[in-house]
C-alpha cells in the first residue's frame, strides 16, 4: 500500500512537471526550446550532489558506529547517484551540443566535476564489487566514499582556478527562460526528488533482502 | 619503475608532432604521467611485497600505531619516487626540447609536493585493495579519478615554471598543492587503520 501510493505520486509530480516543462510554457526560438532541458538537468544534477552527499554521511556513520544499515543505505544512495550522474551527464552533453554547438568541453569546471563526480561513484562500485563480503569490504568502500567526497570540491576549485570558462554559467541561460520556469523548475525539482526518494527506499529494500539472503546462505 | 617512466616519456615524444614538441604544457603533462604511472607501481609493490612475503600480519601486530606503517610506506615510495624523477626529469626536458628558465628550487618544490599527494592518496588505495588479485589494475582505476585534482595543479605548475619561471600564478598553484597535500594527507591518516587488513 505504501509502495503504490509512493508510485502514485511520484507520477502525479513526473507528469505535472512534463506538462508544466514541455507544453505549458511555449517555445519562442530555438535556444528556448533547448532551455527545455533545464528541466531535467538541473533537478537530476541537484539529486545527484544530494545522493552522494547521503552516501558519504552514511559511510561516516559505518566507519564511526560500524553499522551494517548505514552500509546499506550508503551503497543504496550511490546506486541513485550513478543513475541520476548518467542522466545529468547525457542530458549535459545534449544540451551542450545544441546551445553551445559542441558535446564536450574540457574546460568547464562544471563539466569536469560532473564528469569527475560520475567515475568516482563508478569506481565505488567496482571497488565494492572486488572486495569479499564481509565488514572490511563496508569499511573499506566507506573510506574510499569519503575520499572522494573531499575530491569532488577540488576538482572544482583546481579547474576553476586553472580556465576561465568560456561558457556563461548556467544560470544566465535562464534569462532566455521560456515563460512559466518558475513555476516548472520546482516542480520539476521536487518530482526528481521523489522519484530520487523511491528509488533510494526501493534500493535500500532490495540490498536488505540481498544481505538477508546471503547471512542466509 | 624508473624504466616505466622513461619508455613512457620516451614513446609519448616520439608519438608528438615535432611542431608541437616545444610546447611546455605537453612536455610536463607527459612527465607528470610518466610519474603516475611509477607512482602506481611503487604504492602497488609497498603492500604487495608484504603480500607475497606474508609479512603483512607481523607487520600489523607490531607495537606501533597503524599511522606509523603508514608513514612510513609513504615516506619509502616518495623517496623511490624521486630518485625516478632524478633521472626522468632531465631526460623529458631534453626531449622535448626546452631548457629550464628560472631558478630549479620551485619546480623541486611542486614535484615534492606532487609526489607527496600522489603517494599519499595512492598508499591508502593500495592498501585497500592489497587482498584482490588484479590490484595493479584496479589501483589506477580507484586513484586516477582522486588525482584529478592534484594532476591539474602539477602539470599547470611544471608548465608554467617550466615556460616562463617564477609567477604569481605559479605560487598560487603551489598553495594549492599544499592545501591538497593538507587535506588529503589528513584524510589519509585518519582512514588509514579503517582499510589495513586485520
Amino acid at each position: 500500500m505504501r509502495w503504490a501510493l509512493a508510485i502514485v505520486g511520484c507520477a502525479v509530480l513526473v507528469a505535472a512537471a512534463i506538462y508544466l516543462g514541455a507544453w505549458a510554457s511555449p517555445p519562442q526560438n530555438d535556444q528556448q526550446a533547448v532551455a527545455r532541458l533545464l528541466y531535467l538537468h538541473v533537478p537530476v544534477a541537484v539529486n545527484t550532489l544530494l545522493a552522494f552527499t547521503v552516501a558519504a554521511v552514511a559511510s561516516l556513520l559505518v566507519l564511526w558506529r560500524k553499522s551494517d544499515g548505514a552500509d546499506r543505505l550508503a551503497r543504496a544512495a550511490a546506486g541513485v547517484g550513478l543513475l541520476m550522474g548518467t542522466l545529468m551527464l547525457a542530458s549535459g552533453a545534449l544540451w551542450a551540443r545544441l546551445a553551445w554547438g559542441h558535446w564536450w568541453d574540457f574546460k568547464s569546471p562544471r563539466l569536469m566535476l560532473s564528469l569527475v563526480l560520475w567515475i568516482l561513484f563508478v569506481a565505488y562500485f567496482v571497488l565494492r564489487a572486488s572486495l569479499s563480503a564481509g565488514q572490511r569490504q563496508k569499511r573499506v568502500a566507506a573510506a574510499y566514499c569519503l575520499v572522494a567526497y573531499l575530491d569532488v570540491p577540488l576538482v572544482y576549485l583546481s579547474t576553476r582556478l586553472l580556465t576561465s570558462d568560456i561558457h556563461s554559467p548556467s544560470v544566465a541561460a535562464l534569462d532566455a527562460r521560456p515563460p512559466g520556469l518558475w513555476a516548472a523548475l520546482p516542480v520539476a525539482l521536487a518530482a526528481t526528488t521523489a522519484v530520487a526518494a523511491a528509488l533510494l527506499a526501493a534500493g535500500l529494500r532490495g540490498t536488505r533482502r540481498n544481505d538477508a539472503q546471503a547471512a542466509r546462505t | 619503475m624508473a624504466v616505466l617512466a622513461l619508455v613512457l616519456v620516451t614513446v609519448f615524444g616520439l608519438m608528438t608532432d615535432p611542431q608541437v614538441r616545444g610546447s611546455s604544457e605537453l612536455a610536463s603533462g607527459v612527465m607528470w604521467l610518466a610519474f603516475v604511472f611509477a607512482g602506481l607501481l611503487a604504492v602497488e609493490r609497498a603492500f604487495a611485497s608484504e603480500k607475497d612475503s606474508r609479512t603483512l600480519p607481523g607487520l600489523l601486530v607490531a607495537p606501533i600505531p597503524r599511522q606509523t606503517v603508514f608513514t612510513a610506506k609513504c615516506l619509502s615510495s616518495v623517496t623511490l619516487l624521486l630518485v625516478v624523477q632524478a633521472f626522468t626529469v632531465p631526460i623529458a626536458l631534453a626531449l622535448f626540447e626546452f631548457s629550464l628558465s628560472g631558478p630549479p628550487l620551485p619546480l623541486l618544490a611542486v614535484l615534492l609536493l606532487g609526489d607527496a599527494a600522489l603517494v599519499i592518496l595512492g598508499t591508502l588505495t593500495s592498501a585497500m585493495v592489497a587482498p584482490t588479485r588484479a590490484c595493479g589494475p584496479l589501483l589506477a582505476v580507484l586513484v586516477l579519478p582522486l588525482l584529478i585534482p592534484v594532476l591539474l595543479v602539477t602539470t599547470a605548475c611544471t608548465g608554467e615554471l617550466a615556460a616562463i619561471g617564477w609567477t604569481d600564478r605559479a605560487g598560487h598553484l603551489l598553495l594549492l598543492l599544499v592545501v591538497f597535500d593538507a587535506v588529503f594527507g589528513a584524510a589519509a591518516y585518519l582512514l588509514f587503520p579503517y582499510v589495513i587488513e586485520s
